[in-house]
């Protein structure tokens, strides 16, 4: 890599003011784009943060007059359709679901995706085939089968894995929980008495469920589960960081923090050739 | 053709045998082929003689045909993914009714299994290996009938019955023609080649689908006492 590269990396990612660090660097580079076409894959358990990370790594990128195009898990218009109407019918098996967000991924790859690429875009996916990998191994279906269902989709240039534990997630999760009741609260003011159910379940651990009304106990339920669950994902995620190489950033830290690391990697990426 | 089907199930078919108590057998064929007529017949006398008897048809559900609606009002739907779209509703029924009743014991027949997805894929150009992959999740039926007759015959029976043919039904997504009877014709050829290119890979069993139904029944009797003790 030459050296006026590395200069170009280090002024952005080097620059302790986030948010604020692209002025310099556009002023000396005013022009940037990607050797190549590049995708570039955030991946994370449940309320890892990737979505916000996404978000501002666009707006980065974008202040930089890089042609940005991201793409998310489940937003095929095609099937996400599909999607909210099984999940509003009878349940669909495990092998069912998987192949229906396969459609989805695939939708995405053909319409979203591979133009962008064709564009010579830089393409950000908040969650890619790796999380295909993990829920459907956490559901019991067969990891080998899996993976070759997915061999059409494009191979990306990097897969950042962000790193929280589930129990980090459960924690996150029930504080989200704590600020939509008190959300709630606010807006609707008092609760009406009548219900017998809620003050049994009242002295649970959480002293404002009060107004969560009857679905305090399938609170209670879908936070076992989501536990659960977020445990299987976790030790998916942990198996695959070295089949795939991912890229491990610790999502326990600051938003900024994280931002930071995820922009200095991404520049060195942009800039090889 | 043989008027004889041979029941020994060969090794060679990439699906791995279940190890379930039931017993399945599918049935394929061109629309029209009388499988399920056939079918029927089976089950009536299978019952008789006391076993259980489920039968499972494979007909798009009604998420798919949404789906699929949809997705031609947008454009040109692509045949990989309409492929994905009709393995999504297969292992469905997959799921939810051919495993259970192979768990309990019971007789799944089939009308339809993974063997015309497979052919109506190869026949809309999809990559062989892949599909076949895809489909890796059934497990090998213990007795796989194909049921043969000709694209013509094929198309004379469903016009006698349905004065109309469906969209996918007759390929038009494959732009073979603009008539509707001309581009089924076309992709039934195609399907028939891809049958051809399955029954020894899959180790179907051939049965010729044009001669008298009480032939063929009679035939498919002998096939199915071989892989099914009596009660």
């Amino acid at each position: 890599m030459a050296s006026d590269q590395h200069q170009t990396s280090d002024v952005v990612a080097g620059d302790p003011v986030w948010g604020t660090g692209n002025a310099p660097a556009r002023s000396t580079v005013p022009m940037l784009h990607p050797e190549r076409p590049r995708l570039i894959v955030l991946e994370g358990i449940d309320l890892s943060g990737r979505t916000t990370q996404v978000q501002f790594l666009r707006d980065w990128l974008v202040a930089q007059r890089y042609q940005v195009t991201t793409t998310a898990w489940r937003t095929s218009p095609l099937i996400s359709d599909a999607l909210v109407r099984a999940r509003s019918g009878p349940p669909l098996h495990p092998l069912a679901y998987s192949l229906l967000y396969c459609a989805d991924h695939m939708d995405r790859t053909q319409r979203v995706i591979q133009p962008a690429l064709e564009r010579r875009e830089i393409v950000i996916a908040d969650r890619y085939t790796y999380t295909a990998f993990a829920r459907d191994a956490a559901r019991g279906l067969d990891a080998t089968w899996v993976r070759k269902l997915y061999r059409f989709a494009v191979q990306p240039d990097i897969v950042f894995y962000l790193h929280i534990s589930p129990e980090e997630a459960v924690k996150r999760r029930m504080a989200l929980q704590q600020q939509q009741e008190s959300h709630k609260e606010n807006k609707n003011g008092k609760h009406s008495k009548d219900n017998d159910k809620e003050h049994k379940q009242k002295q649970k651990s959480q002293p404002q469920a009060a107004t969560a009304q009857p679905s305090t106990k399938l609170t209670q339920e879908a936070l076992a589960s989501f536990r659960n669950f977020e445990h299987k994902m976790y030790s998916e995620y942990q198996q695959m960081q070295k089949e795939f190489g991912f890229t491990v950033i610790e999502g326990n830290q600051p938003i900024e923090h994280v931002q930071t690391m995820l922009r200095r990697t991404i520049m060195h990426l942009l800039l090889e050739i | 053709m043989s008027a004889e089907i041979n029941t020994q199930t060969s090794n060679t078919s990439p699906l791995e045998p279940h190890t379930y108590p039931g017993k399945l057998i599918a049935a394929e064929g061109l629309d029209g082929s009388g499988k399920s007529t056939q079918l029927q017949l089976l089950q009536f006398w299978l019952q008789a003689e006391g076993h259980e008897v489920v039968v499972t048809e494979w007909t798009p559900s009604k998420l798919i045909r949404r789906t699929l609606k949809t997705a031609r009002k947008q454009g040109q739907v692509d045949p990989m993914l309409l492929s994905i779209l009709y393995a999504t509703d297969f292992a469905e029924v997959y799921e939810r009714d051919i495993i259970p009743a192979l768990q309990r014991g019971a007789i799944v027949l089939a009308d339809r299994y993974i063997y015309t997805a497979l052919a109506r894929d190869l026949a809309r150009g999809v990559e062989h290996a892949w599909i076949e992959d895809v489909y890796r999740f059934a497990v090998r039926p213990d007795l796989g009938i194909y049921f043969q007759i000709s694209a013509d015959q094929s198309l004379e029976r469903i016009l006698s019955n349905h004065p109309r043919l469906k969209y996918y039904q007759a390929g038009m997504d494959l732009s073979l023609s603009l008539d509707p009877i001309a581009s089924f014709c076309a992709f039934q050829q195609r399907i028939l080649q891809a049958y051809e290119t399955m029954i020894d890979a899959y180790a179907l069993l051939r049965l010729d689908a044009t001669l008298p139904i009480k032939q063929q029944q009679h035939l498919l009797r002998e096939a199915v006492e071989k892989i099914v003790s009596a009660i």
